[in-house]
Protein backbone atom coordinates (compact mmCIF):
# COMPACT_ATOMS: atom_id res chain seq x y z
CA UNK A 1 0.00 0.00 0.00
CA UNK A 2 1.31 3.21 -0.98
CA UNK A 3 1.05 6.43 1.35
CA UNK A 4 -1.64 7.65 -1.01
CA UNK A 5 -3.98 3.96 -0.79
CA UNK A 6 -3.81 4.91 3.37
CA UNK A 7 -5.38 7.87 2.63
CA UNK A 8 -8.11 6.47 0.63
CA UNK A 9 -8.68 4.45 3.39
CA UNK A 10 -8.99 7.44 5.69
CA UNK A 11 -11.05 9.25 2.95
CA UNK A 12 -13.73 6.42 3.42
CA UNK A 13 -13.57 5.89 7.11
CA UNK A 14 -14.83 9.59 6.96
CA UNK A 15 -17.39 8.89 4.55
CA UNK A 16 -18.56 6.11 6.91
CA UNK A 17 -18.78 7.91 10.24
CA UNK A 18 -19.31 11.42 8.89
CA UNK A 19 -21.46 10.39 5.28
CA UNK A 20 -19.69 14.18 4.51
CA UNK A 21 -20.35 14.90 0.94
CA UNK A 22 -16.76 16.61 1.07
CA UNK A 23 -14.91 13.20 1.68
CA UNK A 24 -17.11 11.14 -0.66
CA UNK A 25 -16.01 13.56 -3.51
CA UNK A 26 -12.72 14.11 -2.40
CA UNK A 27 -12.95 9.75 -2.62
CA UNK A 28 -14.65 9.46 -6.16
CA UNK A 29 -12.05 11.99 -7.65
CA UNK A 30 -9.19 9.72 -6.50
CA UNK A 31 -10.59 6.71 -7.53
CA UNK A 32 -13.27 7.34 -10.44
CA UNK A 33 -10.74 8.14 -13.64
CA UNK A 34 -8.77 4.63 -12.68
CA UNK A 35 -11.94 2.59 -12.68
CA UNK A 36 -13.38 3.90 -15.57
CA UNK A 37 -9.68 3.45 -17.10
CA UNK A 38 -9.64 -0.31 -15.80
CA UNK A 39 -13.29 -0.92 -17.01
CA UNK A 40 -12.59 0.34 -20.50
CA UNK A 41 -9.60 -2.04 -21.23
CA UNK A 42 -12.50 -4.46 -20.52
CA UNK A 43 -15.16 -3.04 -22.20
CA UNK A 44 -14.11 -1.13 -24.77
CA UNK A 45 -16.74 1.64 -24.54
CA UNK A 46 -16.18 4.75 -22.76
CA UNK A 47 -20.43 5.07 -21.38
CA UNK A 48 -20.57 1.43 -20.31
CA UNK A 49 -17.17 2.11 -18.52
CA UNK A 50 -18.57 5.24 -17.06
CA UNK A 51 -21.46 3.02 -15.69
CA UNK A 52 -19.56 0.39 -14.44
CA UNK A 53 -17.09 2.94 -12.13
CA UNK A 54 -20.26 5.07 -11.39
CA UNK A 55 -21.71 1.65 -9.86
CA UNK A 56 -18.54 0.99 -8.04
CA UNK A 57 -18.57 4.38 -6.28
CA UNK A 58 -22.65 3.99 -5.52
CA UNK A 59 -21.44 0.35 -4.16
CA UNK A 60 -18.50 1.77 -1.68
CA UNK A 61 -21.29 4.27 -0.54
CA UNK A 62 -24.12 1.28 0.15
CA UNK A 63 -20.93 -0.78 1.76
CA UNK A 64 -19.09 2.14 3.58
CA UNK A 65 -19.49 0.78 6.93
CA UNK A 66 -18.58 -2.62 6.48
CA UNK A 67 -15.78 -1.42 4.29
CA UNK A 68 -14.11 -0.06 6.91
CA UNK A 69 -12.47 -3.17 7.29
CA UNK A 70 -11.58 -3.59 3.96
CA UNK A 71 -7.47 -3.61 4.28
CA UNK A 72 -6.95 -1.69 0.72
CA UNK A 73 -10.03 -0.09 -0.86
CA UNK A 74 -8.44 0.96 -3.83
CA UNK A 75 -7.88 -2.70 -4.88
CA UNK A 76 -11.57 -3.47 -3.51
CA UNK A 77 -12.60 -0.95 -5.78
CA UNK A 78 -10.56 -2.49 -9.03
CA UNK A 79 -12.27 -5.79 -8.27
CA UNK A 80 -15.34 -4.56 -7.57
CA UNK A 81 -15.00 -2.93 -11.35
CA UNK A 82 -13.49 -6.33 -12.58
CA UNK A 83 -16.59 -8.41 -12.04
CA UNK A 84 -19.09 -5.61 -12.83
CA UNK A 85 -17.29 -5.30 -16.28
CA UNK A 86 -17.41 -9.31 -16.86
CA UNK A 87 -21.25 -9.16 -15.64
CA UNK A 88 -21.78 -6.47 -18.54
CA UNK A 89 -20.08 -8.67 -20.83
CA UNK A 90 -21.90 -11.29 -19.92
CA UNK A 91 -24.88 -10.09 -21.10
CA UNK A 92 -23.85 -8.90 -23.92
CA UNK A 93 -22.91 -12.14 -25.04
CA UNK A 94 -25.08 -14.27 -23.84
CA UNK A 95 -22.37 -16.62 -22.79
CA UNK A 96 -22.61 -18.59 -18.87
CA UNK A 97 -19.09 -17.85 -18.10
CA UNK A 98 -16.92 -15.33 -19.29
CA UNK A 99 -13.28 -15.23 -18.03
CA UNK A 100 -10.52 -12.72 -18.63
CA UNK A 101 -8.75 -15.03 -21.19
CA UNK A 102 -11.34 -14.44 -23.55
CA UNK A 103 -11.46 -10.88 -23.92
CA UNK A 104 -9.62 -8.19 -25.49
CA UNK A 105 -8.02 -5.48 -23.88
CA UNK A 106 -7.88 -1.87 -24.26
CA UNK A 107 -5.06 0.10 -23.38
CA UNK A 108 -6.16 4.47 -23.13
CA UNK A 109 -2.57 5.16 -23.03
CA UNK A 110 -0.06 8.43 -23.26
CA UNK A 111 -2.53 10.90 -22.15
CA UNK A 112 -0.25 13.74 -22.61
CA UNK A 113 0.73 17.15 -23.73
CA UNK A 114 0.90 18.13 -27.51
CA UNK A 115 4.14 18.68 -27.65
CA UNK A 116 4.77 15.23 -25.61
CA UNK A 117 2.43 13.76 -28.18
CA UNK A 118 4.42 14.94 -31.44
CA UNK A 119 7.55 13.87 -30.07
CA UNK A 120 6.57 10.80 -29.05
CA UNK A 121 4.03 10.14 -31.92
CA UNK A 122 6.31 7.27 -33.12
CA UNK A 123 7.38 5.98 -29.95
CA UNK A 124 3.53 6.03 -29.15
CA UNK A 125 2.63 4.48 -31.99
CA UNK A 126 4.59 1.56 -31.75
CA UNK A 127 3.70 1.19 -28.18
CA UNK A 128 0.59 0.40 -28.96
CA UNK A 129 0.80 -1.53 -31.60
CA UNK A 130 3.34 -3.97 -29.57
CA UNK A 131 0.67 -4.12 -26.74
CA UNK A 132 -2.35 -4.42 -28.54
CA UNK A 133 -0.94 -7.23 -29.40
CA UNK A 134 -0.12 -8.72 -26.14
CA UNK A 135 -2.19 -11.44 -24.56
CA UNK A 136 -5.40 -10.33 -22.38
CA UNK A 137 -4.29 -11.32 -18.80
CA UNK A 138 -0.07 -9.98 -19.42
CA UNK A 139 -2.04 -6.76 -20.89
CA UNK A 140 -4.16 -6.25 -17.85
CA UNK A 141 -1.15 -6.77 -15.44
CA UNK A 142 0.87 -4.30 -17.44
CA UNK A 143 -1.94 -1.57 -17.03
CA UNK A 144 -2.66 -2.30 -13.64
CA UNK A 145 1.44 -2.34 -12.47
CA UNK A 146 2.35 0.82 -14.58
CA UNK A 147 -0.92 2.99 -15.00
CA UNK A 148 -2.51 2.34 -11.62
CA UNK A 149 0.78 2.27 -9.46
CA UNK A 150 -0.83 -1.36 -7.85
CA UNK A 151 2.08 -4.01 -6.47
CA UNK A 152 2.20 -7.19 -7.75
CA UNK A 153 0.64 -8.53 -4.76
CA UNK A 154 -2.40 -6.10 -5.15
CA UNK A 155 -2.64 -6.63 -9.00
CA UNK A 156 -2.51 -10.22 -8.33
CA UNK A 157 -5.55 -10.08 -5.88
CA UNK A 158 -7.53 -7.95 -8.88
CA UNK A 159 -6.76 -10.31 -11.30
CA UNK A 160 -6.73 -13.99 -8.77
CA UNK A 161 -3.42 -14.53 -9.90
CA UNK A 162 -0.29 -15.24 -8.10
CA UNK A 163 2.19 -12.99 -7.73
CA UNK A 164 4.70 -14.85 -10.11
CA UNK A 165 1.83 -15.09 -12.47
CA UNK A 166 1.86 -11.41 -12.21
CA UNK A 167 6.38 -10.94 -12.35
CA UNK A 168 5.94 -12.99 -15.50
CA UNK A 169 3.20 -11.44 -17.39
CA UNK A 170 4.69 -8.31 -16.70
CA UNK A 171 8.02 -8.99 -17.70
CA UNK A 172 6.37 -10.86 -20.75
CA UNK A 173 5.34 -7.53 -21.74
CA UNK A 174 8.08 -5.38 -21.09
CA UNK A 175 10.09 -7.82 -23.36
CA UNK A 176 7.72 -7.88 -26.03
CA UNK A 177 7.83 -4.02 -26.29
CA UNK A 178 11.66 -3.48 -25.74
CA UNK A 179 12.65 -5.99 -28.16
CA UNK A 180 10.10 -4.29 -30.73
CA UNK A 181 11.52 -1.56 -29.74
CA UNK A 182 14.67 -2.21 -30.78
CA UNK A 183 13.53 -3.54 -33.92
CA UNK A 184 11.97 -0.68 -34.98
CA UNK A 185 14.64 1.61 -34.03
CA UNK A 186 17.67 -0.16 -35.24
CA UNK A 187 19.23 -0.60 -31.96
CA UNK A 188 20.80 -3.52 -33.33
CA UNK A 189 23.93 -3.46 -31.48
CA UNK A 190 21.73 -3.46 -28.77
CA UNK B 1 21.60 -13.62 -22.05
CA UNK B 2 22.36 -10.54 -20.07
CA UNK B 3 19.56 -8.69 -21.82
CA UNK B 4 17.17 -10.18 -20.93
CA UNK B 5 18.60 -10.52 -17.66
CA UNK B 6 18.60 -6.59 -17.05
CA UNK B 7 14.74 -6.46 -18.71
CA UNK B 8 13.35 -8.40 -15.91
CA UNK B 9 15.30 -6.28 -13.30
CA UNK B 10 14.20 -2.96 -14.90
CA UNK B 11 10.79 -4.32 -14.89
CA UNK B 12 10.43 -5.38 -11.22
CA UNK B 13 12.45 -1.95 -10.12
CA UNK B 14 10.01 0.09 -11.64
CA UNK B 15 6.89 -1.29 -10.60
CA UNK B 16 8.93 -0.96 -7.06
CA UNK B 17 9.12 -4.67 -6.76
CA UNK B 18 12.94 -5.35 -6.45
CA UNK B 19 14.53 -6.57 -3.70
CA UNK B 20 17.76 -4.87 -2.43
CA UNK B 21 19.92 -7.89 -3.95
CA UNK B 22 18.52 -7.37 -7.03
CA UNK B 23 18.94 -4.20 -7.33
CA UNK B 24 22.58 -4.41 -6.88
CA UNK B 25 22.75 -6.87 -9.29
CA UNK B 26 21.08 -4.64 -11.89
CA UNK B 27 23.56 -1.49 -11.09
CA UNK B 28 26.31 -3.95 -11.27
CA UNK B 29 24.78 -5.30 -15.22
CA UNK B 30 24.32 -2.42 -16.24
CA UNK B 31 27.60 -0.82 -14.89
CA UNK B 32 28.91 -3.49 -17.14
CA UNK B 33 27.17 -3.22 -20.15
CA UNK B 34 26.94 0.91 -20.62
CA UNK B 35 24.91 0.44 -23.80
CA UNK B 36 21.81 -0.98 -21.58
CA UNK B 37 21.23 2.12 -19.93
CA UNK B 38 19.22 2.73 -23.21
CA UNK B 39 16.59 0.10 -21.76
CA UNK B 40 16.68 1.81 -18.34
CA UNK B 41 15.71 5.27 -20.13
CA UNK B 42 13.16 4.15 -22.64
CA UNK B 43 11.50 1.80 -19.39
CA UNK B 44 11.34 5.10 -17.32
CA UNK B 45 9.57 6.98 -20.43
CA UNK B 46 7.16 4.06 -20.54
CA UNK B 47 6.23 4.15 -16.82
CA UNK B 48 5.36 7.96 -17.30
CA UNK B 49 1.84 8.94 -15.36
CA UNK B 50 -0.49 10.39 -17.72
CA UNK B 51 -0.44 14.12 -16.67
CA UNK B 52 -3.20 15.73 -15.66
CA UNK B 53 -5.01 18.48 -17.50
CA UNK B 54 -7.49 21.12 -16.71
CA UNK B 55 -9.70 19.20 -19.00
CA UNK B 56 -9.69 16.09 -16.53
CA UNK B 57 -10.43 18.20 -13.63
CA UNK B 58 -13.38 19.63 -15.61
CA UNK B 59 -14.44 15.93 -17.04
CA UNK B 60 -14.36 14.36 -12.89
CA UNK B 61 -16.84 17.20 -12.17
CA UNK B 62 -19.37 16.70 -15.09
CA UNK B 63 -19.14 12.82 -14.27
CA UNK B 64 -19.65 13.53 -10.59
CA UNK B 65 -22.22 15.32 -11.00
CA UNK B 66 -23.81 12.64 -13.39
CA UNK B 67 -23.12 9.89 -10.26
CA UNK B 68 -24.75 11.99 -8.01
CA UNK B 69 -27.65 12.53 -10.11
CA UNK B 70 -28.10 9.11 -11.12
CA UNK B 71 -28.05 7.83 -7.10
CA UNK B 72 -29.34 11.01 -5.59
CA UNK B 73 -32.13 9.34 -3.69
CA UNK B 74 -29.48 7.18 -1.85
CA UNK B 75 -26.26 9.45 -1.01
CA UNK B 76 -27.78 11.25 2.07
CA UNK B 77 -24.98 13.44 2.96
CA UNK B 78 -24.98 14.88 6.31
CA UNK B 79 -24.86 18.55 5.72
CA UNK B 80 -21.33 20.54 6.05
CA UNK B 81 -22.40 22.75 9.05
CA UNK B 82 -22.67 19.15 10.71
CA UNK B 83 -19.90 17.72 9.66
CA UNK B 84 -17.85 15.54 12.69
CA UNK B 85 -21.47 14.85 13.73
CA UNK B 86 -23.50 11.35 13.62
CA UNK B 87 -26.88 10.70 13.34
CA UNK B 88 -28.37 9.55 16.59
CA UNK B 89 -28.06 5.64 17.06
CA UNK B 90 -32.24 5.80 17.61
CA UNK B 91 -32.83 6.73 14.04
CA UNK B 92 -30.09 5.15 12.84
CA UNK B 93 -30.23 2.13 11.06
CA UNK B 94 -28.61 -1.73 12.24
CA UNK B 95 -25.75 -0.84 9.83
CA UNK B 96 -24.96 2.58 11.44
CA UNK B 97 -25.27 1.41 14.92
CA UNK B 98 -22.84 -1.21 14.03
CA UNK B 99 -20.40 1.28 12.59
CA UNK B 100 -20.80 3.47 15.55
CA UNK B 101 -19.55 -0.05 17.09
CA UNK B 102 -16.79 -0.97 15.47
CA UNK B 103 -15.35 2.21 14.15
CA UNK B 104 -14.51 3.72 17.65
CA UNK B 105 -13.31 -0.02 18.49
CA UNK B 106 -10.81 -0.19 15.25
CA UNK B 107 -9.70 3.31 16.65
CA UNK B 108 -9.16 2.42 20.10
CA UNK B 109 -7.36 -0.75 18.85
CA UNK B 110 -5.37 1.31 16.49
CA UNK B 111 -3.88 3.62 18.95
CA UNK B 112 -3.67 0.90 21.66
CA UNK B 113 -1.20 -0.95 19.00
CA UNK B 114 0.47 2.33 18.09
CA UNK B 115 1.35 2.63 21.96
CA UNK B 116 2.55 -0.31 22.29
CA UNK B 117 5.04 -0.22 19.51
CA UNK B 118 6.46 3.19 21.03
CA UNK B 119 5.76 2.20 24.78
CA UNK B 120 6.09 -1.44 26.82
CA UNK B 121 3.18 0.98 29.10
CA UNK B 122 -0.07 2.11 28.01
CA UNK B 123 -0.55 4.57 30.49
CA UNK B 124 -0.86 7.89 28.37
CA UNK B 125 -3.95 9.34 28.81
CA UNK B 126 -5.89 10.20 25.44
CA UNK B 127 -7.97 13.56 25.10
CA UNK B 128 -10.42 13.26 22.38
CA UNK B 129 -12.15 17.25 21.69
CA UNK B 130 -14.97 18.93 19.85
CA UNK B 131 -13.79 22.09 18.45
CA UNK B 132 -16.34 24.90 17.66
CA UNK B 133 -19.55 24.11 16.19
CA UNK B 134 -18.80 20.08 16.77
CA UNK B 135 -19.92 17.47 18.17
CA UNK B 136 -18.36 13.86 18.24
CA UNK B 137 -19.84 10.46 19.11
CA UNK B 138 -16.77 7.53 20.52
CA UNK B 139 -16.34 4.67 22.53
CA UNK B 140 -14.08 4.10 25.15
CA UNK B 141 -12.04 1.20 25.58
CA UNK B 142 -14.14 -0.38 28.00
CA UNK B 143 -16.95 -0.01 25.16
CA UNK B 144 -18.68 3.23 27.11
CA UNK B 145 -19.87 5.55 24.58
CA UNK B 146 -19.56 8.93 24.62
CA UNK B 147 -21.22 12.24 22.78
CA UNK B 148 -19.34 14.99 23.33
CA UNK B 149 -20.98 18.56 22.55
CA UNK B 150 -19.01 21.91 21.38
CA UNK B 151 -15.76 22.96 22.88
CA UNK B 152 -15.47 20.09 25.28
CA UNK B 153 -12.64 17.49 25.39
CA UNK B 154 -12.28 13.91 27.53
CA UNK B 155 -9.79 12.56 28.49
CA UNK B 156 -9.02 8.66 29.48
CA UNK B 157 -6.08 6.25 29.91
CA UNK B 158 -5.75 3.85 27.23
CA UNK B 159 -5.15 0.96 30.30
CA UNK B 160 -8.37 1.91 31.81
CA UNK B 161 -10.05 -1.47 32.05
CA UNK B 162 -6.68 -3.25 33.92
CA UNK B 163 -7.93 -0.15 36.73
CA UNK B 164 -9.81 -0.71 39.86
CA UNK B 165 -11.78 2.53 38.64
CA UNK B 166 -12.48 3.91 35.06
CA UNK B 167 -11.96 6.98 35.48
CA UNK B 168 -12.69 9.80 33.31
CA UNK B 169 -11.98 13.10 32.86
CA UNK B 170 -14.93 15.95 31.22
CA UNK B 171 -14.49 19.56 30.30
CA UNK B 172 -17.35 20.58 28.56
CA UNK B 173 -20.76 18.96 28.39
CA UNK B 174 -21.05 14.96 27.25
CA UNK B 175 -23.61 12.42 27.33
CA UNK B 176 -22.08 8.83 28.61
CA UNK B 177 -23.66 5.51 27.70
CA UNK B 178 -22.17 3.39 30.77
CA UNK B 179 -20.57 -0.08 29.69
CA UNK B 180 -22.18 -2.04 32.89
CA UNK B 181 -19.05 -3.49 35.07
CA UNK B 182 -19.90 -4.22 38.29
CA UNK B 183 -15.89 -4.72 39.25
CA UNK B 184 -14.31 -1.09 37.41
CA UNK B 185 -16.85 1.45 38.56
CA UNK B 186 -17.11 4.35 35.95
CA UNK B 187 -16.28 7.87 37.59
CA UNK B 188 -16.02 11.19 35.71
CA UNK B 189 -14.24 14.03 36.87
CA UNK B 190 -14.94 17.65 36.17
CA UNK B 191 -14.06 20.47 37.61
CA UNK B 192 -16.50 20.87 40.49
CA UNK B 193 -18.16 17.83 40.46
CA UNK B 194 -17.07 13.88 40.20
CA UNK B 195 -19.44 11.06 39.76
CA UNK B 196 -19.62 7.74 40.44
CA UNK B 197 -21.13 5.28 37.71
CA UNK B 198 -22.21 1.26 37.90
CA UNK B 199 -23.62 0.85 34.32
CA UNK B 200 -26.10 3.94 32.66
CA UNK B 201 -27.13 6.73 30.43
CA UNK B 202 -26.32 10.44 31.72
CA UNK B 203 -25.75 13.48 30.40
CA UNK B 204 -22.98 15.97 32.42
CA UNK B 205 -22.69 19.73 31.64
CA UNK B 206 -19.99 21.56 33.26
CA UNK B 207 -18.17 24.18 30.95
CA UNK B 208 -15.39 26.20 32.75
CA UNK B 209 -16.62 29.51 32.47
CA UNK B 210 -20.24 28.54 33.32
CA UNK B 211 -21.67 29.37 36.97
CA UNK B 212 -24.41 26.21 36.32
CA UNK B 213 -22.71 22.70 36.29
CA UNK B 214 -26.22 19.73 35.29
CA UNK B 215 -26.00 16.29 35.61
CA UNK B 216 -28.96 14.76 33.96
CA UNK B 217 -29.47 10.83 34.44
CA UNK B 218 -31.76 9.10 31.97
CA UNK B 219 -31.25 5.64 33.00
CA UNK B 220 -29.66 3.65 35.93
CA UNK B 221 -28.14 5.00 38.91
CA UNK B 222 -25.25 7.34 39.78
CA UNK B 223 -23.65 8.87 42.85
CA UNK B 224 -22.66 12.43 42.68
CA UNK B 225 -19.91 14.41 44.95
CA UNK B 226 -19.44 18.14 44.50
CA UNK B 227 -15.58 18.23 44.71
CA UNK B 228 -13.83 19.64 48.00
CA UNK B 229 -17.15 19.41 49.75
CA UNK B 230 -18.17 16.79 52.20
CA UNK B 231 -21.53 16.37 51.57
CA UNK B 232 -22.67 12.93 51.82
CA UNK B 233 -23.36 11.63 48.24
CA UNK B 234 -25.80 12.24 46.32
CA UNK B 235 -28.05 9.75 45.09
CA UNK B 236 -30.13 10.32 41.64
CA UNK B 237 -32.97 8.43 40.30
CA UNK B 238 -33.39 8.19 36.55
CA UNK B 239 -35.00 11.06 35.04
CA UNK B 240 -33.67 13.22 37.64
CA UNK B 241 -31.35 16.59 37.40
CA UNK B 242 -28.72 17.74 39.54
CA UNK B 243 -27.57 21.79 39.07
CA UNK B 244 -24.96 22.99 41.17
CA UNK B 245 -24.78 26.87 40.94
CA UNK B 246 -21.50 28.61 42.10
CA UNK B 247 -21.44 31.83 42.37
CA UNK B 248 -18.05 33.75 42.52
CA UNK B 249 -17.23 35.21 45.21
CA UNK B 250 -16.22 39.05 44.70
CA UNK B 251 -12.87 39.84 43.70
CA UNK B 252 -11.89 41.61 47.25
CA UNK B 253 -12.86 39.21 49.35
CA UNK B 254 -11.21 36.50 47.95
CA UNK B 255 -7.98 38.03 47.69
CA UNK B 256 -8.61 38.76 51.24
CA UNK B 257 -9.55 34.94 52.29
CA UNK B 258 -6.70 32.47 50.84
CA UNK B 259 -9.43 29.58 50.84
CA UNK B 260 -12.21 31.44 49.27
CA UNK B 261 -15.89 30.22 50.56
CA UNK B 262 -17.64 28.97 47.38
CA UNK B 263 -21.18 30.12 47.19
CA UNK B 264 -22.85 26.88 46.20
CA UNK B 265 -26.36 26.39 45.27
CA UNK B 266 -28.02 22.56 44.54
CA UNK B 267 -30.86 21.85 43.17
CA UNK B 268 -32.20 18.48 42.04
CA UNK B 269 -35.17 18.31 39.98
CA UNK B 270 -36.76 16.12 37.56
CA UNK B 271 -36.66 16.35 33.44
CA UNK B 272 -39.84 17.71 31.89
CA UNK B 273 -39.87 16.23 28.55
CA UNK B 274 -40.68 19.53 26.21
CA UNK B 275 -43.81 19.21 23.65
CA UNK B 276 -42.98 20.90 20.56
CA UNK B 277 -45.75 19.88 18.16
CA UNK B 278 -46.38 17.00 17.71
CA UNK B 279 -42.87 15.60 19.26
CA UNK B 280 -41.64 15.19 22.85
CA UNK B 281 -38.18 16.25 23.61
CA UNK B 282 -35.62 15.43 26.01
CA UNK B 283 -33.94 19.02 26.62
CA UNK B 284 -30.94 18.12 28.23
CA UNK B 285 -29.71 15.69 26.30
CA UNK B 286 -31.32 16.53 22.32
CA UNK B 287 -27.69 18.05 21.51
CA UNK B 288 -26.44 14.27 20.97
CA UNK B 289 -29.27 13.88 19.00
CA UNK B 290 -28.30 16.97 17.14
CA UNK B 291 -31.40 18.84 17.91
CA UNK B 292 -31.18 22.64 19.17
CA UNK B 293 -33.93 22.74 21.33
CA UNK B 294 -35.28 26.43 22.11
CA UNK B 295 -37.94 26.91 24.90
CA UNK B 296 -39.99 29.90 25.27
CA UNK B 297 -36.41 31.84 25.72
CA UNK B 298 -35.23 35.72 24.51
CA UNK B 299 -32.86 36.46 21.96
CA UNK B 300 -30.91 37.25 24.78
CA UNK B 301 -30.65 33.73 26.27
CA UNK B 302 -30.42 32.55 22.90
CA UNK B 303 -27.21 34.14 22.03
CA UNK B 304 -24.75 32.07 24.00
CA UNK B 305 -26.66 28.53 22.65
CA UNK B 306 -26.33 29.44 19.25
CA UNK B 307 -22.69 30.61 19.16
CA UNK B 308 -21.93 26.86 20.84
CA UNK B 309 -24.09 25.41 18.71
CA UNK B 310 -22.28 26.66 15.51
CA UNK B 311 -19.12 27.97 16.58
CA UNK B 312 -19.55 31.37 15.70
CA UNK B 313 -20.01 34.91 17.22
CA UNK B 314 -23.10 37.09 17.15
CA UNK B 315 -23.21 40.81 17.63
CA UNK B 316 -26.69 42.45 18.12
CA UNK B 317 -27.02 45.89 17.49
CA UNK B 318 -30.83 46.28 17.86
CA UNK B 319 -31.26 45.56 21.58
CA UNK B 320 -34.68 45.34 20.62
CA UNK B 321 -34.31 41.82 19.17
CA UNK B 322 -32.87 40.70 22.34
CA UNK B 323 -35.88 40.78 24.10
CA UNK B 324 -37.94 38.86 21.58
CA UNK B 325 -38.70 34.91 22.48
CA UNK B 326 -38.90 31.87 20.84
CA UNK B 327 -39.35 28.57 20.83
CA UNK B 328 -38.94 25.64 18.49
CA UNK B 329 -36.61 22.86 17.60
CA UNK B 330 -33.91 22.61 14.51
CA UNK B 331 -32.84 19.71 12.98
CA UNK B 332 -29.57 19.57 11.11
CA UNK B 333 -30.22 23.32 9.96
CA UNK B 334 -27.76 25.85 9.00
CA UNK B 335 -27.50 28.69 10.56
CA UNK B 336 -28.54 30.55 7.90
CA UNK B 337 -31.64 28.18 7.50
CA UNK B 338 -32.23 28.74 11.22
CA UNK B 339 -32.32 32.43 11.43
CA UNK B 340 -34.21 32.53 8.94
CA UNK B 341 -36.92 30.62 10.00
CA UNK B 342 -36.74 32.47 13.24
CA UNK B 343 -37.31 35.54 10.97
CA UNK B 344 -40.57 34.21 10.36
CA UNK B 345 -41.78 34.62 13.97
CA UNK B 346 -40.08 38.05 14.63
CA UNK B 347 -38.82 41.18 12.34
CA UNK B 348 -35.20 41.27 12.12
CA UNK B 349 -32.33 41.75 10.17
CA UNK B 350 -29.11 39.49 9.83
CA UNK B 351 -26.15 39.49 8.07
CA UNK B 352 -23.13 36.22 8.04
CA UNK B 353 -19.36 36.84 7.43
CA UNK B 354 -17.84 33.67 7.65
CA UNK B 355 -18.11 33.01 11.77
CA UNK B 356 -19.38 36.54 12.27
CA UNK B 357 -23.23 37.51 12.47
CA UNK B 358 -24.53 40.64 13.11
CA UNK B 359 -27.95 40.79 14.15
CA UNK B 360 -29.47 44.29 13.39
Amino acid sequence: MTPKDYQLNDLLRNVAVFKNEQDYRRLFNALFPCLKGFAFTLLKSEDLAEEVASDVMITIWRKKELLTEVQNIKVYAFVIAKNLSLNVLKQQARHKLISLDDIDVNLAMFERSPEEILMYTELKEKIKEVTEGLPAKCKLVFKLVREDGFSYKEAGEILNISVKTVDAHLVAAVRKITAALKQEFNLSKY
Amino acid sequence: MYEERITLLLTRKIAGEATADELRELNDLLHKHHDAVYYEEFLKELWHPSADTAQQADKINSQYEKHIARFKDELDFTSPENDGLISPPDRGSLRLKLVLLILPLLLVIGLMLQKVYRAPSNKAFTTIMAGKGMRKQFQLPDGTRVWLNSESQLSYEGDMLNKETRTVKLVGEAYFDVTHNKQHPFIVNTDKISIKVLGTAFNVEAYPNAEKSTTTLIRGSIELSVNNVNYSKIKLKPSEKFDLIEQKVPAKQAAADPDPVRNLTIRLGNITPLQVGDEQYTTETSWKENRLIIQDETFEELVPRLEKWYGIQIKVSDSKVLAYRFTGVFTNEKLGEALKAMQTIKQFNFKIDNNDVTIY
